[in-house]
């Protein structure tokens, strides 16, 4: 891809702009930092009166209770319940604030056995909690998470590692629910940990579907994920803007090879991305992602075709590599009947013959011959390059 | 003194030298941002609520905010993300950046003309416009503050740059503000 620092080069803009803020800066009226801490006061004292308002509220809800206490308790213990009571609202009445649930390993605190008793526990070491998101408490999403007999319930959870200094982590978690037996934990859906600027998070289930979104004051856009039970665990999906259309490219190992200079490693892609999170201020380390630099944010499937002559199909996947010159690739990889993916061998894309920032508009494969489409982002009358790869017995070449 | 401490510190020395940095960030920030925003609004009252309200968000978390290599970088964000979920609230964009690039109303001296150029943009295309040229950020850091491919961002201030160019020539001399913007380079105005 061609990338030329002088293609974002334009003094006259720069001089404009420049004239643009100068001219402007008498018209700002500037409030004042007695304003900003004004207005930051104001809200923490609201915040404080309405926390007041929940714990006499509270407080009033439980006086009443204790003055005309129903005859029977209105939660089904998992030693009282009646078995045969496995409709919506005895399952909804499943007392999983007093249970015992063996908890998934949340960032900061180990996978344990937990015993809650109001929807808290703290041990020496860690504090949990059911029910409280990072916006205060939330009651149970009830739907159908493994498409099986019984309703299951999303539970927020958090925990706080009392010996690190850290703050909490939230996490949802999937719950068995059934009436007469304890709530068994399925696994974790996703966790957000320790980031100050985490702002909200929003959830609901559509069709055995969990679809999260989650604001963050410092940054855009809103992030939207999705979760399904795979039989053993929650996976997340590819979201509808990115540009994998198979979720199995989505979150997968891969071995890659050493090319072109860069040394062989051993990659976890989680959400299509190799990127270990940085700190807030830095750039992160390369990485790598699935999916290519595709025109128009279109999805687009891996292709998957005999590609080296051996009788059985190969997947050619779209790969970038994020570095101070950032690079797209193809990656033929072969696909074992267990799942393990496997690197045949990469396949250089020429990005010569044509200009302007380009991209690989279309890959086809036709009688063991690649054939990649080579467009130009923004020249588009420029006519496309394509480009014919076929295996030679050890490595892709370009037909010349 | 509990106002004049943020959220999180204790009152005395520390809330003190915490309260003048915030100042001294404040007073020698503010005007940059919101003249930032104004670009992206054409609307200086929109861009001056921005900005004050993201310095309010900095000053509640700011005894996190104040460790950071560039609290600037934090404040700017948030008031670009403010500013971004304001416009996307209006009705539709295109609707609204067409009555503003008619409606805004000039300041005195300001190339109101290039304001409302640049409301005709995308609002991708000018946020990077406005980044790239007038904050000064580059495409990778535009890139890490949108959370999108560089190669993306690329793309906005191509196409960003060449409809500015296209709409600055549409507007004639008699349509810009009363001061003389003389020392803009012909090639901006013309071209």
């Amino acid at each position: 891809m061609i990338d030329t620092k002088a293609d974002n080069q334009d003094p006259a803009l720069d001089a404009a702009f420049s004239q643009l803020a100068s001219s402007t800066d008498s018209h700002v009226d500037v409030p004042g930092t007695r304003s900003v801490r004004a207005t930051v006061s104001r809200r923490r004292t609201a915040r404080r009166m309405a926390g007041l308002a929940v714990v006499v509220l509270v407080a009033a809800g439980i006086g009443a209770f204790a003055l005309n206490r129903p005859s029977s308790d209105d939660t089904v213990g998992p030693d009282t319940a009646n078995r045969g009571l496995d409709n919506r609202s005895a399952i909804e009445r499943v007392d999983w604030k007093n249970s015992t649930l063996d908890m998934p390993a949340l960032k900061g605190c180990p996978a344990e056995r937990v015993v809650f008793k109001g929807g808290d526990s703290t041990d020496a070491e860690n504090t949990w909690g059911l029910a409280f998101g990072p916006r205060g408490e939330h009651k149970p999403v009830f739907a159908e998470l493994d498409k099986g007999e019984s309703l299951d319930a999303v539970l927020w959870a958090s925990c706080r590692n009392l010996t690190l200094e850290s703050p909490d982590t939230h996490a949802l978690i999937g719950v068995h629910l059934a009436v007469g037996d304890q709530p068994r934990v399925m696994g974790l859906i996703a966790e957000w940990a320790g980031d100050s600027n985490l702002d909200d998070v929003s959830f609901e289930v559509v069709d055995s579907v969990i679809k999260t979104e989650t604001s963050y004051a410092d940054r855009l856009p809103i992030e939207r994920s999705s979760f399904s039970w795979n039989g053993s665990a929650f996976i997340k999906s590819a979201p509808d803007d990115s540009y994998v259309a198979d979720d199995r490219w989505w979150n997968f190992k891969l071995d890659i090879p050493a090319h072109d200079g860069r040394p062989a490693e051993s990659v976890t892609f989680r959400s299509g991305s190799s990127r270990v999170q940085t700190s807030e201020q830095g750039m992160p380390d390369p990485y790598w992602t699935v999916g290519g630099n595709v025109k128009g944010g279109n999805k687009r499937p891996a292709v998957d075709a005999d590609l080296d002559g051996d009788g059985e199909p190969e997947v050619l996947l779209r790969l970038n590599y994020y570095a101070p010159n950032p690079i797209d690739l193809l990656l033929a990889v072969k696909v074992s009947d267990e799942g393990d993916v496997r690197a045949i061998g990469f396949i250089d894309i020429d990005f010569s013959a044509t200009a302007g920032y380009q991209y690989v508009n279309k890959i086809s494969v036709q009688d063991g011959v690649i054939k990649i489409q080579i467009s130009s982002w923004d020249i588009p009358q420029l006519p496309d390059h394509w480009q014919m790869v076929y295996w030679d017995g050890s490595k892709f070449v370009t037909k010349k | 003194m509990e106002t004049d401490s943020p959220p999180g510190d204790e009152p005395g020395n520390s809330g003190e030298s915490a309260q003048s940095d915030f100042d001294a960030l404040y007073n020698s920030q503010f005007k940059s941002v919101a003249v930032q925003l104004y670009a992206y609004f054409g609307d200086m009252a929109e861009a001056q609520d921005v900005t004050q309200e993201a310095f309010c968000r900095a000053w509640q978390r700011w005894s996190t905010i104040a460790h950071y290599d560039d609290p600037v970088a934090w404040v700017r964000r948030v008031a670009w993300r403010l500013a971004v979920s304001r416009w996307r609230r209006v009705r539709t964009a295109v609707k609204h950046a067409a009555s503003r690039s008619e409606s805004a109303v000039p300041l005195e001296g300001v190339r109101i003309d290039l304001v409302r150029a640049l409301a005709k943009l995308a609002a991708d295309h000018r946020r990077a416009v406005v980044l790239h040229h007038m904050v000064g950020l580059s495409t990778a850091e535009i890139a890490a503050d949108c959370g999108v491919a560089e190669a993306t961002v690329r793309s906005w201030l191509h196409r960003g740059r060449t409809a500015l160019r296209e709409h600055l020539a549409d507007y004639q001399p008699a349509e810009q503000a009363p001061a003389s913007d003389s020392s803009v380079p012909q090639e901006v105005r013309s071209s």
